[in-house]
């Protein structure tokens, strides 16, 4: 087992380089899904705020601002006395002070809306905005009732039925996209990074053992040619599922029990399969690269390219249609389209579609496999 | 004493270019045998053919009684090769490297790991077990690359031009050794462009032209195939062509040249040639500076034979 061992000592002294690479990805990675994710949750759920509010108003309008804040905020009186309401501002219990003005429905029919209602954000609170935003929109809707000829309770009632009904469709929409496992955003940077990977780690150790004069070196002793070359294949296999195993481990970590879950098993398998893909990239890669400085090259030009044209860093809905003809003719398409589809369904029997992309990701992994055999041979024959 | 290498009619063809043709070689166990030849000769490509690492088109090549074949491992086990190129690993270290080619043969760990210390000790890298190849000298990294070629004692050792581009120092450290692993019973064959080491430690030399043997046998015996006896060098300023012409008629002298005042006489054989040359230069009343005569060397063998100079055309 000379040449296997002697895989992993080569491995080993460029390990700096290796580790380096896994730590920006991974915290690359942990960060994008991080932030994603939170995005797509507070796009999804919206901020509630506690809201202190005293409706003065005789009119309709009053009672029905309060109920539409009340949809999706949390009213509560304002505490009597300045200095009770001090303390509530100070523990952070109130987010914005509002007082509905006796005439306020009135002066809103009237056409008057100069400084009509009296709002006080708390200092500090950023989210204070949100509540501006949402009394603003729902006067804005209920304007344009009334101005359509409309009562003044009717125009409330439909604003704030208007209102509700845009929530829901950002809700379907959001709920349409593939927005919010955790594990989905872990799994679809994988491309990228599996992609280098393989070729920093599995082109370094295969660059060296073609070089020529070693290969020629090794061609004159005692161990037969098949089994050094399936000493570098066990290497190359041991290393890929290292790999593999580091973003498992990761994996695990960052999206708590979602690999334990049908869609986490799914996603695993899916990625396994890229990495499989990626060591024959790699083995591809290395055939035309004989110095560090092009493998470099060659890891930019397929880790980069594969995630740019398969959607790993734009995503697929907002490439053309002609760029997502060309995707199809890189293995990573078929990886995102695979890892889109696992946040679909809920169970092994309804993946047939996932089980499509993964049977064109083996296909590429075949055709890299034999294209870098082909490259290898006239190479060899070159010399 | 068998025959350890027969080469027969052995034909290597790039293309249009004939690397080898027709080579005709046996070596025999316990002998250090040398191939001497300028570049491009075909000395590593006789080796690589004894190798099986290069198809040929025509003859045979049998080692140790058979044919060789790329998968002739139980022949390749008892062959030590030292190839042109340096070959080790940059990520190894020195002991490293020479555990690793050792351990392509040698499986057993005991074992293995006394051969490298001996192959350490050997090439006199004690002080540099724990270097990487980039921080050797040239001749600390040609003694590695040598190292890691016999740490697993083979019986046939094949060496090629192991000493290119080496001080002196280090050249005659490596003569060295490889003499002290025939005395050990290797054999040995060593290709060189360099006559005077193989003329040094070879016991039979064959020498190599555009891929012919050209001349075969001890170095002795190939001194005696050429018609130069003896040189004989003499300094004299203004010799006329008469003068020449009449040198050239003394006995056993039959070659003259004369260049930048220096003249150089060659003398087929016989004694007494020097003092010939010296009583017609008295005759003629010449003065005359330096004398000094010398044996032929193998490259007047070379000369005679090919009319190229080994020397030039290889350096
Ligand atoms: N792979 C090759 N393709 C084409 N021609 C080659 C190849 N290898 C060697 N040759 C040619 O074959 C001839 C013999 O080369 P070879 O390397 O055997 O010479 P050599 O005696 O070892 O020379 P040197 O002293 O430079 O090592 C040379 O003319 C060389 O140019
Ligand atoms: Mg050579």
């Amino acid at each position: 087992m000379q040449l296997f061992k002697v895989f992993f000592k080569i491995l080993n002294k460029n390990k700096g380089q290796l580790i380096m690479y896994t730590a920006i990805y991974l915290s690359l990675t942990l960060l994008m899904s991080g932030v994603m994710k939170e995005q797509a949750e507070e796009e999804f759920t919206g901020i509630s705020l506690e809201i202190a509010l005293e409706n003065r108003d005789q009119g309709e309008l009053g009672a029905a601002l309060e109920e539409y804040l009340g949809e999706s905020h949390k009213i509560k009186e304002i505490p009597e006395g300045t200095e009770a309401l001090k303390d509530a501002i100070y523990y952070g219990e109130i987010d914005y002070v509002l007082v509905i003005p006796e005439d306020f429905s009135e002066k809103f029919a009237a056409g008057d809306r100069e400084r009509l209602l009296d709002g006080t954000a708390v200092p500090g609170s950023s989210s204070s905005y949100l509540a501006e935003y949402d009394m603003e929109s729902f006067l804005k809707t209920a304007d344009m009732y009334l101005s359509a000829g409309f009562e003044m309770k009717d125009a409330g009632d439909f604003a704030m039925e208007d209102m509700k009904e845009k929530g829901k469709v950002e809700f379907l929409n959001q709920e349409k996209g593939p927005s919010f496992s955790r594990g989905y955003y872990f799994f679809h940077f994988i491309p990228y990074v599996f992609v280098t990977m393989m070729i920093l780690g599995v082109g370094v150790v295969i660059k060296t053992f073609q070089n020529k004069d070693l290969s020629a070196r090794n061609k004159c002793s005692a161990v037969p040619y098949l089994q050094q070359s399936l000493q570098i294949l066990l290497g190359c296999l041991v290393y890929m599922l290292a790999v593999f195993a580091v973003f498992m481990v990761m994996a695990g970590c960052n999206t708590g029990n979602y690999l334990f879950t049908a869609q986490g098993i799914l996603s695993a398998i899916n990625a396994l399969l890229f990495a499989v893909c990626a060591l024959c990239v790699s083995w591809f890669a290395v055939q035309f690269a004989d110095n560090t400085a092009v493998l470099n090259a060659m890891s930019n030009v397929f880790g980069l390219g594969f995630s740019f044209l398969g959607g790993v860093f734009v995503p697929l809905d907002v490439m053309g249609e002609t760029s997502r003809k060309i995707a199809r003719f890189v293995p990573s398409y078929w990886y995102v389209i695979a890892n889109e589809e696992i946040q679909k369904v809920s169970g092994f029997s309804e993946a047939g579609a996932i089980y499509k992309s993964y049977l064109a990701v083996v296909m590429f992994s075949l055709a890299f496999f034999s294209a870098g055999l082909l490259a290898n041979r006239m190479k060899m024959r070159g010399r | 004493m068998g025959t350890v290498i027969e080469i027969d009619n052995l034909v290597k063809r790039y293309k249009e270019l004939i690397a080898l043709d027709h080579l005709k070689l046996t070596v025999e166990e316990g002998e250090i045998f040398g191939l001497l030849g300028p570049n491009g000769s075909g000395k590593t490509t006789a080796i690589n053919c004894i190798l099986a690492l290069l198809y040929f088109d025509k003859g045979s090549v049998k080692v140790f009684g058979e044919e060789i074949q790329p998968n002739s491992y139980e022949i390749k086990k008892k062959i030590g090769v030292v190839l042109q190129n340096v070959a080790v690993f940059e990520e190894l270290t020195v002991q490293e490297n020479i555990d690793y080619f050792c351990g392509l043969y040698i499986g057993d760990k005991k074992l293995r790991k006394q051969y490298v210390e001996e192959a350490t000790v050997f090439s006199g890298l004690e002080d540099f077990r724990k270097f990487y190849p980039k921080k050797l000298s040239g001749g600390l990294l040609r003694r590695l690359n040598i190292a890691c070629g016999i740490a697993h004692k083979p019986k046939l050792i094949i060496m090629d031009e192991p000493t290119v581009a080496v001080d002196p120092q280090s050249r005659n450290r490596i003569l060295e050794g490889i003499q002290e692993l025939n005395r050990k019973g290797a054999t040995v064959i060593y290709t060189s462009h360099y006559m005077e080491e193989v003329e040094q430690i070879c016991s039979r030399i064959a020498i190599l032209d555009k891929g012919r043997c050209v001349a075969f046998g001890t170095s002795e015996e190939l001194k005696g195939m050429i018609k130069t006896g003896e040189k004989i060098h003499l300094e004299a300023a203004g010799l006329l062509p008469f003068h020449l012409e009449e040198i050239k008629e003394l006995r056993h002298v039959y070659k003259v040249d004369y260049r930048e005042g220096m003249l150089e006489i060659r003398c087929s054989g016989g004694k007494h040639n020097l003092v010939h040359i010296l009583d017609y230069f008295g005759k003629r009343e010449i003065g005359f500076g330096r004398v000094y005569s010398e044996l032929p060397t193998l490259n007047d063998v070379f000369l005679e034979i090919t009319g190229k100079e080994l020397r030039d055309s290889a350096e």
